[in-house]
């Protein structure tokens, strides 16, 4: 039973020795393998790779390295050379190189580090596997590449908003802004004046938007001129407000006359000045039947516009018009006035063009005196322009398409009517050359002395 | 006789037990003393860095740095930062608060993030408006014990939170009554010498984040609002990144939990916890904590109380890890997340 006993603690002894050899063979193979990992894993570690390659390249040597390679996403507006010019001016390169690994672009066979120049990313650096591993799937690593830092990102950015009328021309940075860039097309103005904002569609904007810009942005319009920007940038949007150059209106229209732009009725308020015009001191010939014309100026308009008038009678009157955006009404042509005016009006302004397109001749000029009416400033004009005929005997002046209309009667003693026309004109003298056309319209007016008709004035319309 | 062997036969198989555990016991401390003799004078520097900042940053188990290492030794895996205080103030210009962030509906306004960078995981918040955010503290330092931040985040009517602020916490054994350093709230420093320069983490009335060493008054006379600040055990100061820069000599340290409050350009506030001392995750060095904050745009941030105190609580839960082994701690101070519309200031 003893010896039974002593076999049994024996064996008991000997199972605990046992145990506890490979207990400790456990444990020693558990510190052998971490020691070999851990060995493996300090000769393999990436860090002291980064560490050597830093401290063998300045930030000026990996900058340049990095621009060999730089690829920048930016719009045709921008020079990337430009850019990444901009991005080293704000690269502090006395200051210390440091590194962070980029975990999402690294993989078991690339790593990937950012380096910084104190705050500044100023390039990554990418690692590959070298040689054989090691063991426990490790590997050891050498710089493959240096990437350009995302300079993009790290330069401030904008997006232009350019507002215009669709038929100006821009330019950003130099280079034409294209239809392309447009990306809304009915930008409301907010400055629409009276006679516009009535208008179905109102006149509008388009925008232009680019970006992101990093650099210099300059807007310049069709004439050169740099557009600033409206306000500071909000949003990381610069706007800018072509100012595009507005139309002014200029119509003249008798006042018994309703005139109406882009079919707003224009009332007194319209009204810039209003005279007698042609017919101002022939009071005695209109006997107080002498309609008052009035002056209508319309400015900061961006389009031209529709200008339509009715008479007294209701009847739609066709306006003369003129360059600069000016439109005259008359009366419309009365055929029993044209019957009885014309011939005066002919004989007139035909000894009219015939004193004017030649040098000086007393006999035009006295023809032309005896068709005007004495005393008036017309009479006064004509016979003070001898001596500007004699020194125009060097001109000479075509007269085409002439046009008699709008004859009036304003009274049994005055009418008035209208004469257009193109004439070439041509100056050969010693001291004046030039040779150009002009489309000319004037307002005659006639007032019966003696049985005879005699223009009394004459007044310039406008060129048309 | 036969009686004697009788007991003997009865005694025999819990001695055996004992004897067979004991043995057991002895084999195992001795692989881990194998171990840890591998992790502490193997072959890795690198490693051995590691491991012990990341003991010495525990309270309880920092004496394991010293089994196989002298304290001479020691010295050279240590980086002290604290000396340093004197840093670069944050430049307010860098941060834009967006207009409007406070009207954004919650779903945009506060974000939460699942973290798994590399070996780190954990919980980002992301909080638009950053005046949503204030200095939660417990109800009385010192008489009473810290609060649960479940507890913390509930007193304040607030929808998350994050641990803050470090606390007296000898042996691990602290019940967070206790705040270390400094405690700004409401603009009034309620803890801490007012001249003595602590390293700070804040945010000011604008809802900017400051991070430095800073004396209380500095702090309150930059218009600091709510702070609290923060030096690990090893000696690491609380700021990260300053004006986009990394403070290189802050880095250092372990693998630990971690709690980080960082700040984006647009002024968004990024609320961090990173779990550890885990199988799911050990934890994460300042350099991971960097990394992160780096990659969701961080231009300033800082470190705050980590390890068995890192906790994000959200919707009244703690939604990560906490790697205290019974359970939440206590703490004096977290950093809260207001509801939506309850802005500070």
């Amino acid at each position: 039973m003893a010896e039974a006993g002593q076999r049994k603690k024996d064996r008991w002894g000997l199972f605990l020795l046992i145990w506890a050899l490979v207990l400790l063979l456990l444990g020693v193979g558990c510190c052998c393998f971490l020691y070999r990992y851990l060995d493996v894993y300090e000769k393999t570690r990436p860090e002291p790779v980064v560490d050597a390659y830093l401290a063998q390249n300045s930030a000026e040597q990996l900058l340049k390295t990095a621009q060999s390679n730089v690829q920048l996403d930016v719009t045709e507006f921008e020079d990337p050379s430009d850019l990444y010019a901009a991005y080293l001016s704000t690269v502090d390169t006395d200051r210390p190189l440091t590194y962070r690994p980029r975990t999402k672009d690294s993989s078991e066979q690339q790593l990937v580090y950012i380096v910084y120049c104190g705050n500044k990313e100023i390039c990554t650096l990418v690692l590959s596997p070298e040689g054989t591993s090691p063991g426990f799937g490790r590997h050891s690593w050498t710089v493959s590449e240096v990437r350009s830092a995302p300079i993009t990102d790290t330069l401030p950015s904008l997006q232009v908003a350019v507002d215009a009328l669709a038929d100006e021309t821009l330019s950003l940075n130099g280079r034409p802004l294209t239809a392309q860039y447009i990306t809304d097309n009915a930008i409301a103005i907010p400055d629409l004046s009276r006679v516009e904002a009535a208008l179905s569609p109102k006149p509008s904007f388009v925008r232009y938007e680019v970006g992101p810009l990093y650099g210099e942005i300059r807007v310049t319009d069709g004439k050169g001129n740099t557009l600033s920007p409206v306000g500071d940038a909000e949003d990381g949007t610069l706007r800018f407000l072509a100012s595009a150059e507005k139309q002014s209106v200029r119509i003249r229209a008798p006042e018994d006359m309703r005139v109406s732009v882009n079919g707003v009725e224009l009332g007194a308020e319209d009204v810039a000045s209003s005279s007698l015009g042609v017919l101002e001191g022939l009071d005695v010939y209109t006997k107080d039947a002498a309609c008052r014309t009035n002056i209508y100026i319309l400015d900061g308009l961006y389009a031209v516009p529709t200008v339509t008038a009715v008479d007294a009678r209701g009847q739609s009157v066709a306006p003369v018009a003129g360059a600069d955006n000016s439109f005259s009404f008359f009366y419309p042509n009365d055929a029993g006035t044209e019957e009885i005016l014309r011939p005066s009006a002919e004989m007139f302004f035909n000894a009219y063009m015939d004193y004017s397109a030649h040098a000086y001749d007393a006999t035009r000029f006295y023809n032309l005196l005896s068709c005007i009416l004495p005393g008036t400033a017309l009479y006064e004009y004509v016979s003070t322009s001898q001596q500007a005929m004699v020194w125009a005997s060097g001109t000479s002046t075509e007269y085409k398409d002439l046009r008699y209309d709008h004859f009036h009667k304003v009274s049994d003693y005055c009418c008035t009517c209208t004469v257009l026309y193109s004439a070439d004109m041509t100056a050969t003298s010693w001291y004046e050359q030039y040779s150009y056309s002009l489309e000319n319209a004037y307002e005659l007016a006639f007032v019966s002395e003696g049985g005879r008709w005699y223009c009394a004035a004459m007044n310039v319309i406008s060129a048309f | 006789m036969s009686s004697s062997a009788s007991t003997s036969k009865k005694r025999h198989p819990i001695g055996r037990f004992f004897a067979f555990l004991g043995v057991t016991l002895l084999c195992l401390v001795l692989t881990l003393l194998g171990l840890i003799w591998v992790l502490e004078r193997g072959p890795s520097p690198t490693v051995t860095g590691m491991f012990t900042r990341s003991v010495r940053e525990t309270s309880a188990i920092r004496w394991i740095s010293n089994i196989f290492l002298s304290d001479e030794e020691l010295e050279n895996y240590k980086s002290v930062s604290t000396e340093n205080t004197v840093t670069e103030a944050v430049n307010t210009s860098l941060i834009h608060i967006a207009e409007g962030t406070a009207s954004l509906p919650p779903s945009e306004s506060v974000q939460l993030i699942d973290i798994a960078e590399g070996t780190c995981k954990g919980k980002l918040l992301i909080v638009s408006d950053p005046k949503q955010v204030i200095l939660g503290t417990s109800d009385e330092f010192v008489r009473q014990p810290g609060l649960l931040l479940t507890d913390m985040v509930a007193k304040y009517d607030g929808i998350a939170g994050i641990n803050a602020g470090g606390f007296n916490d000898e042996n691990g054994s602290g019940n967070g009554g206790i705040p270390q350093g400094l405690v700004i709230t409401n603009g009034e420093i309620i803890w801490g010498d007012a001249t003595t320069p602590y390293h700070m983490v804040g945010l000011d009335s604008d809802g900017i984040l400051h991070v430095g060493a800073m004396s209380g008054n500095t702090a309150v006379e930059q218009g600091v609002q709510w702070a609290v600040s923060f030096i690990t055990h090893d000696g690491l100061a609380s700021s990260l990144i300053i004006n986009g820069e990394v403070q290189q000599q802050n880095l250092g340290g372990g693998v630990n939990p971690r709690t980080a409050l960082g700040q984006r350009a647009d002024g968004a506030l990024l609320l961090l916890v990173l779990d550890g001392r885990s199988i799911n995750t050990l934890g994460a060095t300042m350099e991971d904590v960097v990394n992160i904050m780096l990659e969701y745009g961080a231009v300033n941030a800082g470190n705050l109380d980590g390890g068995s105190s890192s906790v994000m609580v959200y919707d009244g839960e703690i939604i990560n890890h906490c790697a205290s082994v019974t359970g939440p701690r206590r703490i004096p101070t977290g950093f809260i997340v207001l509801k939506e519309g309850a802005a500070h200031g």
